[in-house]
């Protein structure tokens, strides 16, 4: 990718120690990063001790996506003075499809990202998160929650039971 | 410390991707701090949202704290046993009683989507919601059905910002109804409602920057007093009359269907862009223009984006011409040209050569449907081309 001399690179430091250079842009898809360089512009050299690299890679490769994904759509409106719809569509889409690819993690990154889209703010990642981890609740049984998301459960028989007795419409359909 | 990774799209190697054995069997999801938990539980549907206090200790109470709840009944249609469709609508009535009865934190937001079968009980659910602060509110008919009257107990939900009606309910306003000073959006779609109804719901909320209008086929007069609104649209409604008393109005999409009675049209659709000093975004569709004539007199500083449907008549491109020549500022510009009268396009070329002083300065982006060869099109073209010094972009 093509990228000019003049813009701005942000060092990012996992919590692990390893450092990732991105550019100004790309950091400022976090709002908390945001917040930093708006209150101090010279900073260049940002530690997160709350994000491992392996989640912060994935905030990175997330983030990079959509402001490629913005400056495309804004390049093209640019160039025909006018958005066309049909394109903003299909862009639309391909980055619904980008998304729900990469999605495809394990429970625990799951979790994570959603820990760290909270912290580092990134809004559309959050949401993203938070509905991939609903739509893994969603149609299933307790015990298939319990065993997708290794939940133990320390309830008793007698517990359960009145929990039942409570809310018998609840369980009715899925038992 | 490790090698600085210089990050660029498609260089990433995935280290993400793997998956991360040290974590095998362990519970992260419980251990999430609770809004996390709350927020993955109001995007489900509330049955098996309230099925997760059954997981363990740790998810007991989580779901009474959820703030966003929705609740959809089975659609029965395809259902013929009767006794079948009682009690999946008894079952739908048990779960939203019980769970509004459970619920013991604040409750902001709540989709209902009902059929028949609980009309009864919806005045009771609103009067919870009413005593909870309930903000946001959707109530999905179902059926076709314009039995179904909102309860009274909806007027009292005084702390609404955001309202989406939809398919046939029965608008009624009570006599001692005083105001939704939040109400910020209002969506009513296939509504029906008189008049008086529509336009006294929308004079009681005074704090209106959102209104959305679809098939609202009972609303003969669209009365419109709303000081603070920003985006109007109207689509598919057969009104006869339009006012429209919107100072601050910045997005409008107005298209009409059809007109049953002519004779006041060209006042009261004239009053319509009597106060556009602030529009930024305008979409005429329909017949609108077909009423609309000379009349038009504001002038629309700020009007950059113009999209409209037109027959090619006197009349309508006369109306065109006007909000062209009010328009300094416009950047894009599209037209569709209706095929309805095929045959009169070609003797009015006078016309469009009747406003010599437009002049499109700012005009960029220009697009034609249904374009065709005709003396009257190519005058649409030749305006343009004379008047856009910057025009970009013309595409037909």
């Amino acid at each position: 990718m093509a990228r000019s001399s003049t813009e701005n690179m942000i060092t990012l430091m996992s919590s692990d120690g390893e450092e990732f250079m991105v550019t100004e842009k790309v950091a400022r898809e976090c709002t908390t990063i945001r917040n930093m360089l708006e209150d101090d512009c010279v900073i260049t050299n940002i530690p997160l001790p709350n994000v491992t690299s392996d989640i912060l890679s994935m905030v990175i490769e997330y983030c990079m996506e959509h402001v490629a994904a913005a400056e495309k759509a804004a390049a093209e409106t640019a160039e025909k003075g006018s958005s066309s719809a049909p394109a903003a569509a299909k862009a639309n889409k391909d980055l619904e499809e980008w998304d729900k690819a990469f999605m495809n993690v394990d429970v625990y990154t799951l979790c994570d990202l959603i820990l760290a889209a909270n912290y580092l703010n990134v809004s559309g990642l959050l949401d993203l998160t938070i509905q991939t981890a609903a739509n893994l609740i969603k149609g299933k049984s307790p015990e298939q929650i319990r065993k997708t998301f290794h939940i133990q459960n320390d309830l008793s028989l007698e517990e359960e039971e009145k929990i039942r007795s409570q809310t018998p419409w609840a369980f009715e359909k899925s038992e | 410390m490790q090698d600085i990774h210089i990050v660029e799209r498609g260089n990433m190697d995935n280290p993400n991707k793997k998956q991360r054995g040290e974590n095998d069997g362990l519970d992260i999801i419980s251990n999430l701090p609770e809004e996390f938990k709350e927020n993955i539980l109001g995007r489900l549907p509330t049955d098996e949202a309230v099925r997760t206090i059954l997981l363990s200790s740790q998810w007991r109470t989580t779901w009474m704290s959820v703030q966003e709840l929705l609740f959809v009944c089975p659609i029965t249609h395809s259902v013929e046993n009767e006794i079948e469709i009682l009690k999946i609508n008894s079952r739908f009535n048990n779960l939203v009683d019980t769970a509004l009865l459970m619920h013991n934190g604040a409750i902001r937001k709540v989709t209902l989507s009902i059929s028949e079968g609980s009309y009864y009980c919806l005045d009771q659910w609103m009067q919870i919601l009413a005593n909870n602060g309930i903000q946001d509110l959707c109530i999905e008919n179902q059926l076709m059905d314009y039995k179904y009257t909102l309860p009274p107990s909806f007027y009292a939900c005084h702390s609404l910002r955001y309202v989406h009606l939809n398919m046939c309910i029965f608008l009624q306003l009570p006599p001692a109804f005083s105001e939704f000073n939040a109400l910020h959006t209002l969506y009513l779609n296939e509504i029906h409602v008189s008049d008086d109804d529509f336009c006294g719901l929308i004079a009681s909320c005074p704090s209106l920057e959102n209104l959305h209008l679809k098939w609202l086929i009972s609303v003969q007069t669209i009365c419109v007093n709303a000081p603070r609104l920003r985006v109007l649209e109207i689509k598919n409604c057969y009104f006869r009359q339009i006012n429209l008393d919107t100072p601050s109005l910045e997005y409008a999409w107005l298209s009409l269907n059809h007109i049953t009675s002519m004779a006041s049209q060209a006042n009261a659709v004239s009053k319509t862009f009597g106060c556009l000093s602030r529009i930024k975004e305008l979409h005429i569709h329909g017949r609108f223009f077909k009423f609309f004539g000379d009349k038009f007199t504001s002038t629309c500083n700020g009007l950059e984006i113009l999209h409209l449907t037109m027959e090619i008549r006197d009349k309508e491109i006369t109306a065109v011409l006007l909000i062209l020549k009010s328009s300094p500022m416009l950047k894009e510009l599209i037209i569709k040209i209706h095929q309805y009268d095929y045959y009169l396009r070609n003797n009015n070329t006078d016309v469009w050569n009747s406003q010599p002083k437009i002049s499109l300065k700012h005009l960029e982006f220009a697009e034609l449907w249904n374009y065709d060869e005709s003396e009257s099109t190519y005058a649409i073209v030749k305006l343009l081309m004379s008047s856009a010094p910057v025009l970009k972009n013309i595409l037909y």
